[in-house]
């Protein structure tokens, strides 16, 4: 009761409720949601209606829809309001008086969570009637209806906190939607694609990757992934690691918005330097861990062992899903480059104006620096793995190393194109928009190749999408095939995409530095003593 | 109470504080006076413990400010900014509730200390009301009456009467020597000087970042005795020849005025009054008044400051 009646005293909390309650809107958005469900539900029941299905089919077809449009609408509306949680104090010029009192950062984040949490327990259960019409029917029964709403609560968080971390970092509330709205595209559209390409090419409807994507596309994972997989021999049912996955990046995500909230009047400092190393040990960790306890090549053959999958599939299937998850996430944050101040002059910043603690002067190269970072980061996981467990990577394996390592260095023309055009563009926003424009038409392009069969591996969807010059070439596109992999000259085609990469890259950066006054053109080497 | 040493705060390649020094006793009222831009919102930031980066050494109440004590010290200070920041969709209750509760203060005392502080600052009868239909002198003093829920002992004060009406001034001010006689020390930062005047103990004159003065008004009387004003008052208008004879008397520097009413000034002491104050009247001068005057706030702020900004 106790602790009840603190998390009840919370300053934030009460205030958030009592103005939610008060504000007519609420009362709308609720009319509004139930009226969305209902439609879709009406539509869902005309398709059943017409094909005559039998009640299991028929409920589960119920539920799953509303389940659907649950979700997207929760993701969308969290996207809106959470990402609005600092910026509409700073608008109504009362975060001062909220950083006055002795309220800690962690009791103003945990406030403003915990009210977007009653919020959505709110919307959730209002849309429980429909939902138990799955039940009523047949096929869907109680739990399942109760472990969606459980699942979608912590996603919730999940998103809250991500969505709390940025209005805590973009001063903009348009800005701060649109990376919100942004981040679940990446989240959830993305995932969705890469993960029914997987599935056409596996010619099978069980993947282990599904294990991977739960976290991050929580809905497709609950309608397909009530799976258990090994950890260390250990049978785990698939909701632990997602619950603990999610949990670590509630924490992860509060504790930046924690830090930003502390030093609001200050420089943006997103991972000041002292817990940098900190950090990515942390992170490096969990991704070796994830490695070599999910996938390693035993676990994901008793986790498949409904399908007889060859061990060269198994591991490419890892492989592109250990990319997937881990790329989504850096994908996702590299639109949150354009923080860093536009670039005036080639002068120094102090070292806490950075994304990481990498002082080195303003220009294109120092992302690629940074991006590096990110990468080797990344890299180091499997690295060590290789080197622990060499039996693990032996013959074609290496072959999906080169892989992922040729993918990820495919993102750094991503990177020097988005400072080009914080560079040269009179605003942020434009920059922004374009630079989403810009990602938006190269996943377009890839997806109607895709579509049309041009396209003959996943792995070619993931590079594709990743830079398109790659199809320009024939050549390399025929050489990416499911039976070139194995029998072409893989490291010519690596090379030759490497090569696109690096002069895309070099491109973006001859452009950024030639579109600079003349007066501001420096060349700065950076200087070992600032590591 | 306050003691402030050597303070610098950078903002990039501004340097919004040079280093000032400062201090405000216990229990008076002090005055901080500069145009804008000069500092004074950013030496109020770090008092109330908001801006973290800065040199220099702050001690309040016997307490360093430093990270580990700011959540302490921030029960002891009640801060106002320049800003009006209001929650519009809440009853005024609730309004002061939510920094009750800010502040811990204990639930079984939050309804006594709401209605102390609306009554303090007349606002018992709009305790119901929405604070978004309250009057700017209302929600005003609203803010002071959420800086009073704590009880502190320090009112750190940016700018609280500005944007109000000449009633809802006088009232605030009013409230703020009430506040003065139950033992709060209080810091207000303002560039309206007449108010000023009459409210507070000590001033402190701050320019482009300096400190240029720091003392009471007879303190800078003395440091700016470079002369003195004297009010002159004659029964008749004078003649041109009479004007002319009164600035050829000895330490008359100017004279400024028409018909009946001039002012002159003259050299600095006491001396020089009496000098001129003799020569009035053995020369049959018309005079009915004769009175030295000292500065106003006005022109001792247009005196010691240069119009520097940065």
């Amino acid at each position: 009761m106790k602790v009840l009646s603190r998390i009840m005293d919370n300053p934030i909390l009460a205030l958030e409720l009592r103005q939610r309650v008060r504000n007519p809107a609420i009362l709308v958005t609720i009319v509004i949601y139930i009226l969305i469900i209902a439609f879709i539900f009406l539509v869902s029941y005309l398709d059943i209606e017409t094909k005559r299905q039998n009640n299991v089919v028929l409920g589960q077809q119920f539920f799953y829809t509303i389940a659907y449009a649950e979700f997207i609408l929760l993701s969308v509306y969290l996207s809106i309001i959470t990402s609005q949680a600092i910026i509409s104090e700073l608008k109504a010029k009362t975060f001062g008086f909220i950083l006055s009192s002795p309220m800690s950062a962690g009791s103003i984040i945990f406030g403003k969570l915990a009210s977007t949490f009653i919020l959505i327990v709110l919307l959730l259960s209002v849309s429980l009637p429909l939902k138990i019409i799955g039940t009523v029917v047949g096929g869907i029964d109680i739990f399942t209806i109760i472990s969606f709403m459980f699942f979608m609560l912590i996603y919730s968080i999940f998103l809250s906190s991500i969505g709390v971390f940025i209005s805590s970092v973009v001063r903009n509330n348009r800005s701060a939607i649109f990376f919100m709205l942004g981040f679940n595209f990446c989240i959830f559209i993305i995932s969705l694609i890469f993960v029914e390409v997987f599935r056409y090419y596996s010619k099978t409807q069980n993947l282990p990757l599904i294990s991977v994507l739960f976290p991050i596309n929580i809905i497709y994972g609950f309608a397909n992934g009530s799976v258990n997989f090994l950890i260390f021999k250990f049978k785990i049912p698939f909701w632990i690691p997602t619950i603990l996955i999610l949990g670590l990046f509630i924490v992860f995500f509060n504790y930046l918005s924690a830090r930003s909230i502390k030093r609001f009047d200050e420089p943006i400092t997103l991972l000041p330097p002292k817990y940098n190393l900190g950090i990515i040990a942390c992170f490096l960790l969990i991704l070796f861990l994830s490695f070599w306890s999910s996938y390693s090549r035993t676990t994901s053959m008793i986790t498949s062992s409904r399908i007889s999958y060859s061990n060269i599939d198994n591991t490419l299937r890892f492989f592109s899903a250990y990319f997937l998850y881990v790329s989504i996430f850096f994908i996702s944050a590299i639109p949150f480059f354009p923080i860093i101040p536009r670039c005036k002059s080639n002068e120094l910043l102090p070292n806490d104006r950075y994304l990481f603690p990498l002082n080195l002067p303003r220009n294109a190269g120092d992302d690629i620096v940074k991006f590096l970072l990110y990468f080797s980061v990344i890299l180091i996981g499997p690295f060590l793995s290789i080197i622990f467990f060499p039996k693990t990577f032996t013959g074609q394996d290496k072959i999906v190393f080169y892989y992922f390592l040729m993918t990820f260095l495919s993102l750094v023309p991503y990177v020097t194109f988005s400072r080009l055009l914080q560079n040269i563009m009179p605003k942020k926003r434009i920059a922004v928009t374009l630079y989403f424009i810009l990602v938006l038409v190269y996943l377009g392009i890839t997806f109607i190749l895709n579509s049309t069969k041009a396209l003959k591996s996943p792995a070619d969807f993931i590079l594709g999408s990743m830079n398109a010059l790659y199809f320009v070439s024939d050549t390399i596109k025929d050489g990416f095939s499911n039976q070139g992999i194995i029998k072409t000259d893989f490291i010519l085609y690596t090379s030759v995409n490497l090569s696109i990469c690096f002069f895309t890259s070099v491109f973006w950066i001859l452009l950024d530095i030639a579109l600079k006054p003349l007066n501001q053109l420096k060349i700065y080497l950076p200087n070992l003593e600032d590591y | 109470m306050i003691e402030i040493i050597r303070l610098k705060k950078n903002y990039g390649n501004l340097n919004a504080l040079k280093g000032i020094d400062m201090s405000i006793n216990f229990k008076e009222i002090y005055g901080f006076i500069g145009p804008n831009g000069a500092g004074k919102s950013t030496t109020l930031r770090i008092l109330s413990t908001l801006t973290r980066d800065y040199e220099g050494e702050v001690v309040i109440d016997n307490m360093h400010l430093d990270i580990n004590n700011r959540y302490e010290l921030r029960k002891q200070i009640g801060f106002m900014p320049d800003v009006v920041g209001i929650y519009r969709h809440i009853f005024v209750w609730e309004y002061l509730d939510f920094f009750c509760r800010a502040y811990e203060v204990p639930p079984s005392k939050r309804n006594k200390i709401i209605d102390d502080c609306l009554a303090l600052v007349d606002l018992s009868e709009k305790k119901n009301s929405l604070v978004g239909h309250l009057s700017r002198g209302m929600t005003q003093r609203l803010l002071l009456a959420k800086t009073l829920v704590h009880n502190p002992k320090i009112l750190l004060l940016d700018e609280p009467a500005s944007g109000l009406d000449p009633r809802a001034r006088i009232e605030l001010l009013m409230l703020l020597k009430e506040l003065k006689s139950m033992g709060k020390t209080i810091l207000i930062s303002s560039h309206i000087l007449s108010e000023m005047e009459g409210l507070c103990d000590r001033f402190g004159i701050i320019e482009a970042g300096e400190m240029v003065f720091e003392g009471s008004l007879d303190d800078i009387q003395i440091k700016l005795r470079s002369g003195n004003y004297i009010s002159l008052g004659f029964y008749r208008e004078l003649s041109k020849p009479e004007n002319e004879a009164i600035l050829e008397i000895e330490d008359v520097i100017e004279m400024k005025g028409e018909g009946k009413e001039y002012t002159i000034l003259c050299n600095d002491g006491d001396e020089s009054i009496k000098k001129i104050m003799k020569h009035l009247i053995m020369s049959d001068f018309p005079i009915i008044s004769f009175s030295p005057r000292k500065y106003n706030l006005d022109e001792v702020f247009m005196k010691i400051t240069k119009g520097k900004v940065q």
